[in-house]
């Protein structure tokens, strides 16, 4: 809440109109909590009417009481971390919650008046074959949410999954076809069902993509609060500090608690590298346009054409924009670089 | 000063590898006081990093010094230093016979190595008198009357009175420089006879030109004379003349009997070629010192600037390598993969990755080689012949009678366990065994008949692997005969990338096509289309493997917008590429050219 108070002053006259409560597990706040920090975030900045608001929750631990809540206190969107409807595949991921737990937390958001709900299913997950991915993405789409993201599992270092899968050999990932396949398939099926693959890993009903989603890939600012958070404001992008000593410490001295290591002050060419990666995530790819009221600079001053050729099939072009194909979201990395 | 000659001793050290050559003549330029030991750097005479590094001797250094006997006599030492490694044998011989003894080194604790006999051998043809020692006599394991009887069984020199040394403790140097008082005889010759002098190395001073080392036979050399070198016929004039003792030291001539150096404004190395006669141009000697001959390289590779790195560079650091080395040569060629580079001829595998080991380190040039090659004669349909030094060049299949390759005379030492596993890496290369012989009863030299091209690949490697380190080599070229070869192409994603063609005998083909193609599968990334990878022969694929498309390129969520690490990922992954040559629509790490000629232990 102090950090609220504190970071506010640089944004006084700037729009709020997205909020995303998530990173961890929110729903394990209690509920009063949520809404004392959407409160004052409500008191410090300029928050729209029709704001986009957020909160990422885990099905084992929300409940009626939470959810009522949260609708009170002006939430009108639910991310739910459901991963998979596969009990196996939950369990090999280490997570709490059952596939019951994830039908149950759904129909309880809608019966209590949650309309714009988002799923996320997981593949790419060891001993998870493609039926199972397949039931998870059907009964997803059964379910019916407004937005449904998907992603393929990223082991990191560190990770209780890395020691298993690479250390100890415990487990052994789906081979690369096959994660492959996972996403296609995934994407047709959301495709057949009316949902837009508006974003490399995210599909929506028409008018529901995430304004949230959309911000990162847009050039957008965006204001991190709390621990590690990261920032994109007037040209610099940074990080909170991720010691929570360093912190509290921050917060009691009332200065803001950023990481200054983390400051980063990229070129104009950078950002300009910055725009078009991110604007590939989005389906409606780089828009040039924005490229240009942005920078000042046409985009093919800046880029080849060539890549074009180069990456044939796999990022297009047409007239006012350059996006990437189902084929080239495949391998959006080694094309993102070509732009870095 | 008539019999000046009676106290000059000329002579070479021979050892092989690590039998501490370096090492004992750091103990005896210490022990005649020519360097304090405080300016004494490590191993004296190895003064090249490389050299250092590799503890072999490349470039040769010949340093005068000066021993006071218990004869009451000063003598003057004149010690004249080998080249140690195979490549180099015709340097080494000419370095021998510019002396009139060798004191032989051998390793108490290990005895005899091929490349010893070797050296031994190019000094008994040059009628030295050889002094044996023992060395490394300190150490637990030495073995010395064992290893006096076998330089006596193997080489028949006397080795009873061998002195026993510890170059490293310098332990039994006096009595050693005794003997070379004693054993090696004083050289003869005649100061007033008309200019006989032979060059045995030379190097190139940036102020001096080109510096010859020289042994004079006969005759006097000056300041101002004008010298004419026979072989290659050149004429120049003499601007000084000294003696290295160590560093370069001036004197007013150079008499029958010295060693020492002759400076007349040459411009590189390869007009002072090691071998030559140096006599006076208008009263020459009769006839020039025999054994002169003018290396030829034997071994060809291309190398071309790596990603990123300018032609002028690497252009420029060949030119500066040549001037130092007449067994170096090199060309302008252009690859279709590669672009515009060189071939260049070595006289072996070692020189070559000294060259380029040079280059990177020296010159701080980022070079890609391409494999090795021998020379092969091509006859051709109507009788004319060509030699054949680059894959690419080989004349269209139909226009061609015959190819012949180079074959050796391979002598390999090793010790007996080891013999089963020789045999059969020779049998696997195309060796035939022409006998077998037991030095002792532990020791057998094996020789063996084999094709150049394949001891240039990878059978050093495999010697040393498969004989613990223990085996040694020496070979030398005998002649060309009539083989059939045949060129193998590697074929990218159907296309042709000349820079990995290399020619081998039809029985390897198979093998060393799929060797290729899985080494390649390895080392070349995934790209977003599969990458087929054929070894083929004319239109006939023979081997092949695919490298899979690029799939899993990770759709993550881009938890809380850490946009900075994400641009930090695509920036590694950017700079990954870097280091990759393009052939057409595929990438190439640069590693592939020199990983394709590695001796895998597993195959």
């Amino acid at each position: 809440m102090k950090e609220i108070r504190i970071r506010a002053a640089d944004w006084r006259d700037k729009k709020v109109d997205s909020i995303y409560i998530g990173g961890g597990t929110p729903s394990l706040l209690s509920e009063w909590d949520i809404g004392k920090i959407l409160d004052t975030i409500r008191e410090e900045f300029n928050v729209t009417e029709d704001a986009e608001i957020t909160i990422e929750v885990n099905p084992a631990t929300v409940s009626d009481e939470k959810l009522i809540r949260y609708l009170r206190k002006g939430i009108n969107r639910l991310s739910i971390g459901v991963q998979s409807f596969d009990n196996h595949v939950l369990n090999v991921l280490g997570r709490i919650h059952t596939k019951n737990d994830a039908f149950y937390c759904y129909q309880r958001a809608m019966k209590l008046g949650f309309k714009n709900i988002n799923i996320d299913i997981m593949f790419g997950i060891p001993q998870q074959n493609m039926k199972m991915w397949k039931d998870t993405v059907r009964q997803a789409i059964f379910l019916r949410p407004t937005h449904i993201s998907l992603y393929s599992l990223q082991v990191e270092e560190g990770t209780e999954m890395f020691k298993k899968v690479y250390v100890d050999e415990l487990l052994e990932l789906p081979a690369e076809e096959t994660d492959r396949e996972m996403y296609h398939t995934a994407l047709r099926m959301m495709r057949t069902a009316g949902y837009e693959h508006y974003e490399i890993s995210n599909g929506a009903l028409p008018g529901y993509s995430s304004r949230h989603n959309m911000k990162y890939w847009s050039y957008d600012e965006y204001l991190g609060l709390g621990l590690g958070a990261s920032s994109f404001a007037g040209g610099v992008r940074f990080k909170n500090c991720e010691s929570m000593y360093e912190y509290v410490q921050a917060i009691k001295e009332g200065v803001a608690p950023i990481d200054t290591a983390s400051v980063e002050k990229y070129t104009l060419r950078e950002e300009m590298g910055i725009f078009a990666f991110t604007g590939l995530r989005k389906a409606e790819g780089i828009d040039f346009k924005r490229f240009e009221e942005v920078f000042g600079m046409d985009f093919f001053d800046v880029y080849d054409i060539e890549l074009v050729n180069k990456y044939k099939g796999k990022l297009l072009y047409k007239q006012d924009r350059l996006f990437l194909s189902e084929d080239g979201m495949d391998i959006s990395n080694k094309i993102m670089a070509e732009f870095i | 000063m008539k019999d000046y000659k009676k106290y000059i001793r000329n002579f070479s050290i021979i050892a092989h590898i690590d039998h501490g050559k370096s090492t004992l003549a750091d103990r005896i330029i210490e022990k005649t006081g020519l360097v304090s030991e405080r300016e004494m750097r490590e191993q004296f005479l190895d003064n090249m990093d490389l050299e250092r590094e590799r503890g072999i001797t490349i470039k040769l250094q010949t340093t005068r010094l000066v021993f006071k006997s218990q004869d009451g006599n000063e003598y003057i030492f004149n010690l004249i230093d080998t080249p140690g490694h195979v490549d180099f044998t015709y340097e080494v011989s000419r370095s021998l016979a510019a002396c009139e003894g060798a004191v032989l080194v051998v390793d108490a604790t290990q005895g005899v190595e091929a490349q010893t006999l070797a050296n031994v051998y190019l000094a008994m043809n040059e009628d030295l008198e050889i002094t044996p020692v023992l060395n490394k006599i300190d150490l637990p394991s030495a073995r010395p009357d064992e290893i006096k009887q076998e330089i006596e069984d193997v080489i028949g020199v006397d080795a009873q009175d061998a002195p026993l040394v510890s170059a490293k403790e310098g332990i039994g140097i006096e009595e050693l420089l005794e003997k070379i008082v004693t054993e090696i005889p004083a050289p003869e010759g005649d100061e007033n006879d008309k200019l006989k002098a032979l060059i045995f190395d030379s190097y190139y001073d940036n102020y001096k030109g080109v510096v010859i080392y020289t042994r004079i036979f006969d005759g006097t050399v000056k300041k101002g004379d004008m010298i004419q070198l026979m072989n290659t016929g050149k004429k120049y004039e003499v601007t000084e003349v000294g003696v290295y003792s160590p560093g370069p030291v001036e004197t007013k001539s150079l008499r029958a009997g010295e060693v020492g150096y002759i400076c007349a404004s040459i411009k590189q190395v390869a007009d002072a070629r090691v071998g030559d006669t140096i006599t006076i141009a208008d009263d020459p000697t009769d006839e020039p010192l025999p054994g002169y001959k003018k290396v030829q390289p034997m071994v060809y590779c291309g190398i071309y600037p790596a990603e990123g790195e300018k032609y002028e560079n690497v252009k420029d650091a060949l030119e500066k390598l040549q001037v130092n080395d007449a067994a170096f040569h090199f060309e302008p060629e252009t690859s279709t993969a590669l672009g515009f580079g060189f071939r260049c001829g070595f006289l072996g595998l070692l020189h070559m990755e000294i060259i380029v080991e040079r280059l990177e380190r020296e010159f701080d040039l980022a070079v890609v080689t391409t494999s090795p090659s021998v020379i092969y004669k091509v006859v051709l349909t109507d009788g004319t012949v060509e030699m054949v030094q680059n894959p690419s060049n080989l004349p269209e299949q139909t226009l061609i009678d015959h190819i012949e390759e180079p074959m050796v005379k391979a002598d390999i030492m090793v010790p007996k366990e080891y013999v089963g596993n020789i045999m059969e890496i020779c049998q696997d290369r195309r060796g035939r065994m022409i006998h077998m012989e037991y030095i002792t009863e532990n020791r057998v030299n094996l020789h063996y008949d084999m094709p150049l091209n394949e001891v240039i690949y990878d059978f050093f490697d495999a010697l040393k692997s498969k004989t613990r380190g223990y085996g040694s080599l020496d070979y030398e070229f005998t002649r060309y005969e009539p083989s059939k070869v045949v060129k193998l192409d590697i074929l990218l994603n159907k296309d042709m990338v000349d820079a990995f063609s290399m020619i081998v005998h039809e029985s390897k083909a198979y093998s060393r096509g799929r060797f290729v193609c899985s080494k390649l599968k390895e080392i070349i990334p995934m790209h977003q289309f599969e990458v087929p990878i054929q070894a083929s022969i004319g239109q006939k694929v023979i081997a092949r493997e695919t490298v899979r498309a690029y799939r899993k390129d990770v759709i993550a969520k881009c938890y809380g917008g850490d946009i900075s690490r994400k641009k930090k990922l695509l920036e590694k992954q950017k700079e990954g590429k870097k280091r990759m040559r393009q052939f057409g629509t595929v990438e190439v790490p640069q590693e592939a050219f020199t990983a394709v000629l590695k001796y895998d232990d597993n195959k």
